[in-house]
């Protein structure tokens, strides 16, 4: 029977494999990239220092951990054990069918992350930005109920798919010569979508239309109250400043 | 005489800060927003401290400090609502206080079990306070002595110890997770010849990963995932009643406190390990020292008194190595050395010279922390137990544009945030293997201290190590090293199994 210590082992075999073949890596481009005798910057180096000596001492401690790791597993698990498992390893990944629970919510936060801070941290208004970052995240997780889950975070996957097309295309700066912050307009339209879809899943419970209430209040709320900190506050420039900066900036110094 | 001076400048700096509107709301302010941080399952005192650096930017360094130990100090007490009134840890340091406290609740003396641990913390943090400002001063003298090879092995030192002691697994795991710190600290121009190292053509990594960048993600983002990829249930919530712990309880635990403070401040200078262990171990303390160890579990104010002591006057203990050698004594004292760097503070044996008054400014703002601590903790405890209504799933994404904009605001550089998910995703897969982050974390923060004293060292001696082994210090240093790696590769073991196999021929 297998047990969690197994499991853990298992995973310390490759984890230690791994990091074997990472501490190769970091010797092997040390000593390809940084000088361990010579001239650099008017200083005549000498082995001891070489800034290669460190990054080598590194690269071969962790090479000798990985290698211990990896020696400890095996002989925890066996050698007969350890061929059982890959074989069983590769069936059990062949006769996946449905992705388990807590797979999908690691690959959803993970994908949701991605989106917010690769996609579109640098293209889309920060607090439109956000508001859809937090709009699709909170319902994503909070709604409970599986089914719901995922066809909201199939929707933004969808939509976000769509929008780095366009950002590839570059439409968006084709479209933004005749409209304004054309790629904010593209997320709050992708924005509204999401709550739509949200909506009409939780329309039919009474707990769940009171918890996307609070989702969503929170997710036009929360952007404009950190935003508006570092904004106008700490005076901290928004990674991008678009179509929501704007009217607060009209808003902002009209008042002030 | 110099004693004297010093107790005079203490007093200056005490009145100076409890005097001034701005510094004593900034206090309460800070310490309030701790203690609701604590409170939130899932978010860490270290968190907190990581994402009120970002906000501290713009001040100097004195007020940056009031908020930060202000959140240092409400985070670790924070923990222990959640644990007595819902059954979940705040904080990691508060699971011990689960144990007990939620029982307490659950026979309607949530209340006063608050009171207790709020009283405990404020001894606590200030009994670590005493600790601190009496120890750092004699160990930065100690350390001035030092040369580049007890630096390179005072570095390599905090390293292999907090990796052994905070891993919950194999020690091996730990001290992986310090070396992959050093390796994040090798990337960029190297800081004697500035050749650059590791960064693969991109120009914003010639000056390094941004200390803050790493932190959030390594910290933050593993509890982001944690938090939403799981499924969180809380325990039944309980109402609080009165709050004031009565002299009786106090006093009658006076040893216990004692005890557990000296274990909590013991733990805290051990560098990497943290709120949490100390805890655990004051609450196996007062087990073994009480009269009635069956009772334990049940729900006695001595287990909740005992972790909580702990973990605050950890906080005090934390501090000592990382003022006087600049190496941290736990995850949030890691972070506050990443703070204390941002604001041009290098804690170390030179603390003292360059900055006179830091060490007292520091005991001032504990002092008035604890204070803080108590005074919202037994005035506004109905109130801050409110917070624990509100889902995580609901919190943890605002955290995580907290965190984003913060890493961001820093350097207003849009690289720290690309920086900051790979490092906090593969946070959270080392963390998922039973790898500690705290050595990570604090690999990284004495990556350039290690590789900078090592080549200085060798530059010095012409490329020879025998200086290693001559230097009293280093070979005490050395010793230790070798002797944990030993102890944790099996050589006691394997030496007691050979004394036990001789045993019965002799």
């Amino acid at each position: 029977m297998t047990t969690d210590k197994d499991r853990m082992r298992r995973k310390d075999l490759v984890s230690g494999i791994v990091l074997m073949l990472f501490g190769a890596w970091i010797v092997a481009e040390t000593v390809a990239r940084v000088p361990m005798k010579g001239s650099w910057g008017g200083v005549m180096n000498v082995w001891y220092v070489s800034p290669g000596l460190f990054p080598i001492f590194i690269g071969s401690v962790l090479f000798l951990f990985g290698s211990i790791l990896a020696a400890v597993a095996v002989r925890h698990l066996g050698l007969d054990a350890v061929r059982d498992g890959a074989r069983s390893g590769a069936r059990a990944l062949a006769a996946i069918r449905e992705i388990p629970e807590t797979a999908f919510r690691f690959f959803a936060v993970v994908a949701i992350l991605v989106c917010y801070i690769y996609l579109y941290m640098s293209r889309i208004d920060f607090f439109l930005n956000s508001t859809l970052f937090l709009a699709v995240i909170i319902p994503v997780f909070y709604l409970d109920e599986t089914k719901a889950q995922r066809r909201l975070f199939g929707f933004y996957l969808a939509g976000s798919s769509l929008l780095l097309a366009a950002f590839a295309l570059g439409l968006d700066a084709r479209l933004g010569g005749g409209v304004p912050y054309a790629s904010d307009w593209l997320a709050l339209l992708l924005t509204v979508v999401l709550a739509a879809c949200a909506w009409s899943r939780a329309r039919g419970s009474g707990e769940r239309v009171k918890r996307l209430r609070l989702a969503l209040s929170m997710a036009v709320a929360a952007p404009l109250l950190i935003g508006g900190l570092f904004k106008y506050f700490l005076l901290v420039p928004l990674p991008r400043e678009g179509l929501v900066v704007a009217l607060l900036d009209a808003v902002y110094f009209g008042l002030f | 005489m110099i004693g004297i001076e010093r107790l005079d400048t203490f007093f200056t700096i005490l009145v100076g800060l409890g005097t001034q509107p701005a510094s004593l709301l900034l206090l309460f302010g800070a310490t309030l927003l701790g203690i609701v941080f604590g409170a939130l399952p899932g978010l860490t005192a270290t968190l907190g401290i990581a994402l009120l650096t970002t906000l501290t930017y713009g001040m100097g360094p004195a007020p940056a400090m009031v908020a930060l130990l202000g959140i240092y100090v409400g985070g670790v007490y924070g923990g222990s609502y959640a644990s007595i009134l819902i059954n979940i840890p705040g904080t990691p340091a508060a699971a011990a206080t689960a144990l007990e406290g939620y029982p307490l609740a659950c026979r309607g003396e949530a209340g006063r079990a608050i009171g207790a641990t709020t009283t405990a913390s404020c001894i606590g943090t200030l009994i670590g306070m005493l600790f601190m400002v009496t120890m750092t001063p004699i160990v930065a003298a100690f350390a001035l002595q030092f040369t580049s090879f007890e630096f390179f092995l005072l570095a390599f030192f905090g390293i292999i110890i907090s990796g052994t002691l905070a891993s919950p697994d194999l020690a091996v795991k730990g001290w992986i997770s310090g070396f992959l710190g050093l390796f994040l600290a090798c990337m960029g121009r190297d800081p004697l010849q500035a050749f650059p190292r590791f960064t693969f053509g991109f120009p914003q990594l010639e000056s390094g990963l941004d200390v803050v960048a790493v932190i959030i993600g390594a910290f933050g983002i593993p509890q982001i995932i944690q938090v939403l990829g799981g499924t969180f249930r809380a325990g039944e919530a309980r109402q609080l009643t009165r709050v004031l712990p009565s002299f009786r309880l106090m006093a009658r635990n006076a040893g216990n406190i004692v005890r557990s403070a000296l274990i909590g401040v013991g733990i805290g200078s051990v560098p990497g390990i943290g709120e949490d262990v100390a805890a655990w171990m004051a609450y196996g303390a007062a087990k073994n020292a009480s009269k009635e160890p069956g009772k334990f579990g049940t729900g006695l104010y001595e287990g909740v008194i005992a972790t909580e002591t702990a973990n605050n006057s950890c906080i005090g203990g934390a501090i000592i190595p990382l003022l006087s050698l600049g190496i941290p004594g736990s995850p949030p004292a890691a972070m506050l050395l990443g703070a204390l760097m941002l604001h041009g503070v290098t804690p170390g044996p030179m603390l003292s010279i360059e900055h006179p008054n830091f060490i007292l400014q520091v005991t001032a703002i504990l002092f008035l922390a604890s204070i803080a601590m108590w005074v919202i903790g037994i005035v506004l405890a109905r109130q801050v137990v409110k917070v624990l209504r509100f889902p995580p799933q609901v919190f943890m994404p605002v955290v995580a544009v907290l965190c984003i904009i913060g890493s961001y605001g820093l350097g207003l550089n849009l690289f720290n945030l690309y920086i900051m998910l790979p490092v906090g995703i593969v946070a959270y897969c080392m963390t998922e293997m039973k790898y500690p982050i705290a050595p990570l974390v604090i690999g990284y923060i004495l990556g350039p201290m290690a590789d900078e004293n090592l080549r200085r060292a060798l530059m010095i001696s012409h490329g020879s190590f025998l200086p290693m082994f001559t230097r009293p210090v280093c070979l005490i240093l050395l010793s230790v090293i070798l002797l944990t790696v030993l102890s944790q590769m099996g050589l006691f073991r394997w030496i007691r199994r050979r004394r036990n196999a001789s045993g019965p021929r002799g």
